[in-house]
């Protein structure tokens, strides 16, 4: 069994494209083109597929655009931006983007994040023998891959007087003293955050940095370099110190942050591959990026600085295509080329510096916030890495698949009665059903080595109806129980009651029990109800009980960080305790509110892997 | 005398000006249907800028190359082409003239127009590199030098070690009119002569000299834009210098966010970039579109994309008064080709 990276890629980031989007489509119902879903009398529609880090601003800059209505022949231009991870809108371009199944308008204008998206795609279009689509893009707007750590630790390795980087973080990382070594016990080992480089940008470019610096090269990255010993036992290292991956940054900067909040960053992790701009954001009190209704900036007890490896760093540079689609007409065509040229100009290059953006357009000063008052260094980063060829870039993807950080995953599935409910009334299947199938496609995201264990829960359960869980399959390499798992996800009917808290806990507690250090140790948890064990007066006890537990064993330098992932599934799911839970893991928690995203979200939690 | 001529002149070109217009606003001789210029990249200002102000004109931006391989296939048929004209530095024209001549093919273009506007080739540089480069390089930055230290880690050529290896920039010669011009100028730095020829390059000191220069240029930046705006953009990280027209350079740099910190250096042995307008041969709009190119429009909008025109002012950001060499000061066309192969084997 090997990890698919298309199968990745096409259910991935979605859940969050999906939102993002449907964020970006208010109707208003009116003539007027005067929001983003009624293009009004404007015949040539642009639709513009964006990174999900730059909708807001993709949004408000179209906005801005169409209601100066520039006109292409006799019509006038409606440009509509819509959220599409890079990693993802990639793969459906390279697949001929299926309207239907995607349930989005083909883009005549793609933003991916890094112009290395766009080269990508073009060499799988080739390989296929089709025509280059994306060909050479106009940046849009730039932020660098740093390195993000707390300044405290920064400072013990040398910063700001010392140059670091990646071949410092692979010293510390072997050194089996940790941060002993720094004069910091209480810090315990050196802890790495990553994405997914299926994924995320910032994911691939640090593994594309990673693989420069063991190789000691800044430029031509081979397929040989890759194969070479100490770049294998290079990434081996750094991968062994990785928390766990994911598919956005941002999982690592709210953790961070609610760990900072608590009054100890050091111990979650120590350093995290992000972008410039997310450093900037946490800094000012804004990990996400973005602010909920009724939240306010609030700065961080120990803010980060952001280092730029010395062996050199990669730019997103949010490269605008204007794709070279059978799909893009002429007027389409012309309409794109005003919208980029409108982009362009420095008041709205401006307001890439609103969203810690360095701008595009050289015509326009990098000045606040992009300031060392917010941890970072306008100066920086003196040395480009080149980007790798198409091939090479491809096969790191694949190299990563293999030598990321194995897994040791205890799947917990719900099959209280609720989960007979139908969700897809066209095929008829039960909440229960499509969450099968999504377990079952999932598996075939580890790797043959990782370990894969599936206990299920509900009440009056066992021979004795006493028990609130049952182990069906126990934990054990996925080459030698896949199938099996597989069997077992495939039999489960729904039965009684939803015993969440206890699970959760009991889940945590096994995981502990077994922990392997050279492993992520995490517990999956799906569930569609809150808590029902038949007893609702000690709800609240058992809550608070779980979330202490989880806590204790999370934080401390001597912690055994096992990540509790939760999954919310279908409209009745307990939202709230179920991030509340995972989040005193320093995990995640995953919405499928929408019992049709599970495949998706099922993606993005095995993305973590 | 010589204002007694100078107006005489003037008065010549506003007639000409008129009839021209005239002639293009109505769709002027040699018919009065649409036209298509091809211009090379380098280009694409001024010929947006024509277009806006002549419909009729259809502009296909691409890179040189492109062209020059449509124009020099095996099947290429001037009479079905549909293009009307090339817009391109004029080494391109004669080396369509070679290739299809060494393949016993006919005429793909007719004659070129004069040189229509010129630009010095330059090379832009971050002022604290030209300063470290002093050094090793001396007060006049030249391509040999810099191919000499291309590769090499800053701090052995007097700079700082955080700023990594000497990143020169050149496009990419097998692809862009600059990229093959800057390569041409190139190698005449470190030949000390334009006039050198193809089987010089079989000499192993210039071949390693190249190779290193070419490695070097081809293996920085994002590939995203000319190296220029990659600079731009993207600061020292992406070059710590760029071969570059100073049309290109001059007004983009004056207007950059770094024009404090970044310089224009007019490298020895002098050379230009001369750009011709060649009609294709047995095009109907061939002369009309010959005859815009040479209007004062053009000249206008070449001067106001940074070319050198004579008569027309020089655009910001450029000398006021620099004085151009008499002819470009490259090699033979030819030569420029094998350069271009040359590049290609070296950075394969």
């Amino acid at each position: 069994m090997t990890r698919s990276l298309r199968g990745r890629l096409v259910a991935a980031v979605a859940a969050v494209a999906v939102l993002a989007g449907a964020a970006a489509c208010t109707s208003k119902g009116t003539d007027e083109a005067d929001d983003l879903s009624n293009p009004g009398d404007c015949k040539v529609v642009v639709d513009v597929a964006v990174s999900s880090e730059k909708i807001d601003l993709a949004t408000e800059l179209a906005k801005s655009f169409n209601q100066q209505k520039t006109k292409v022949g006799d019509s006038c231009v409606f440009v509509r931006p819509k959220s599409k991870a890079s990693g993802e809108a990639m793969q459906r371009l390279a697949e001929g983007w299926d309207e239907k199944a995607e349930g989005a308008p083909r883009p005549v204008i793609w933003s991916p994040a890094s112009s290395a998206w766009g080269a990508v795609l073009d060499q799988r279009l080739a390989a296929q023998g089709k025509p280059a689509m994306a060909g050479q893009g106009t940046p849009f707007m730039n932020t660098p891959l740093v390195i993000a750590m707390p300044k405290p630790m920064a400072e013990a390795l040398g910063w700001p007087d010392k140059a670091l980087g990646w071949s410092d973080l692979i010293d510390l990382t072997t050194n089996p003293q940790g941060w002993a070594a720094y004069g910091h016990p209480e810090w315990g080992p050196f802890r790495l955050g990553k994405t997914n480089p299926n994924f995320s940008t910032s994911g691939l470019h640090a593994f594309i940095a990673q693989n420069y610096a063991a190789a000691g090269k800044t430029k031509d990255l081979t397929e040989e370099d890759l194969n070479r010993p100490e770049v294998l036992d290079a990434n081996a290292k750094v991968e062994s110190a990785v928390v766990h991956y994911g598919d956005t940054t941002l999982t690592f900067l709210n953790n961070w942050y609610r760990a900072d909040q608590r009054g100890n960053p050091f111990t979650y992790a120590s350093a995290v591959a992000v972008e410039e701009k997310s450093v900037i954001d946490y800094n000012t009190g804004n990990p996400d990026g973005k602010l909920d209704p009724g939240e306010e900036p609030r700065k961080p007890k120990v803010p980060l600085v952001a280092i730029y490896p010395k062996e050199g760093t990669l730019f997103s540079d949010n490269p605008f295509f204007i794709l070279n689609a059978s799909w893009v007409s002429d007027e389409q065509r012309q309409g794109a080329q005003a919208f980029q040229q409108f982009v362009q100009q420095p008041e709205n290059q401006q307001k890439a510096l609103q969203y810690n953006f360095r701008p595009g357009n050289p015509q326009v000063a990098i000045g606040d916030p992009i300031v060392t008052g917010n941890g970072v260094d306008p100066g920086q980063p003196q040395t480009l890495l080149q980007v790798p060829s198409p091939a090479v870039t491809s096969s790191l993807i694949d190299r990563w698949n293999e030598q990321r950080k194995g897994a040791r995953v205890l799947l917990v599935m719900d099959i209280s009665g609720s989960m007979g409910d139908t969700a897809d009334k066209d095929r008829n299947l039960t909440k229960l059903e499509l969450a099968q199938q999504a377990a079952i496609d999932s598996l075939d995201q580890f790797k043959p080595e990782d370990e894969v264990g599936l206990r299920v829960f509900s009440t009056n359960l066992g021979p004795g109806q006493n028990q609130t869980y049952l182990d069906l399959v126990p934990i054990a390499p996925v080459s030698s129980n896949g199938e099996q798992l597989k069997t077992r996800i495939r039999d489960l009917r729904p039965t009684n009651g939803t015993p969440l808290y206890d699970v959760a806990n009991q889940s945590f507690t096994t995981m502990v029990d077994g922990y392997d250090a050279t492993r992520i140790n995490a517990v999956v948890l799906l569930t569609d109800g809150k808590n029902e064990d038949g007893n609702s007066r000690d709800d609240r006890q058992q809550l608070d009980d779980a979330v202490r537990t989880l806590q204790s064993q999370s934080q401390g330098e001597n912690a055994k960080p096992v990540r509790l992932f939760t999954i919310g599934y279908g409209a009745d799911a307990d939202l709230p305790t179920l991030k509340q839970l995972a989040e005193a893991t320093n995990g995640a928690a995953y919405n499928a509110s929408d019992p049709k995203s599970i495949t998706k979200v099922f993606t993005a939690v095995v993305s973590n892997f | 005398m010589r204002r007694a001529l100078a107006v005489v002149a003037a008065v010549a070109m506003i007639a000409l000006a008129f009839l021209v217009r005239s002639r293009s606003d109505t769709g002027g001789g040699g018919g009065d249907g649409p036209a298509t210029v091809v211009c090379a990249r380098e280009l694409a200002a001024a010929c947006q800028a024509l277009q806006a102000k002549n419909p009729w004109l259809t502009v296909v931006t691409e890179d040189a190359n492109r062209t020059l391989t449509t124009l020099t296939a095996a099947g290429f048929d001037p009479g079905a082409a549909e293009i009307d004209g090339w817009l391109v530095p004029a080494p391109f024209p004669a080396m369509v003239d070679e290739t299809r001549a060494r393949t016993g093919a006919g005429s793909a273009l007719g004659e070129p127009t004069k040189v229509l506007a010129r630009s010095p080739l330059v090379i832009a540089v971050w002022n604290d590199r030209r300063q470290a480069l002093r050094s090793r390089c001396g007060e006049d930055l030249t391509w040999k030098c810099i191919g000499e230290v291309a590769g090499e880690p800053w701090g052995d050529v007097g700079g700082q070690a955080s700023w990594g290896e000497v990143k020169p920039g050149l496009a990419n010669p097998a692809e862009t009119a600059i990229g093959l011009l800057g390569a041409g100028q190139a190698a005449a730095s470190w030949f000390g002569t334009s006039d050198y020829a193809a089987n010089d390059f079989a000499d192993p000191a210039f071949r390693a000299w190249f190779e290193r220069l070419a490695r070097a240029s081809q293996s920085s930046g994002t590939g995203t834009g000319t190296p220029l705006d990659q600079m731009l953009s993207l600061g020292p990280a992406a070059f710590d210098l760029a071969g570059s027209t100073e049309a290109a350079a001059g007004p983009s740099i004056s207007t950059s966010r770094d024009k404090d910190r970044l310089g224009i250096v007019y490298p020895a042995p002098e050379a230009t970039a001369d750009v011709v307008l060649a009609p294709v041969a047995g095009s109907e709009a061939g002369a009309r579109v010959k005859r815009l190119f040479e209007s004062p429009d053009a000249a206008a909008a070449l001067a106001g994309a940074g070319w050198r025109v004579d008569g027309q002012p020089a655009a910001t950001g450029l000398p006021p008064d620099t004085a151009l060499p008499a002819d470009d000061g490259l090699p033979r066309p030819g030569v420029l080709q094998a350069l271009r192969s040359l590049w290609e084997d070296v950075t394969r």
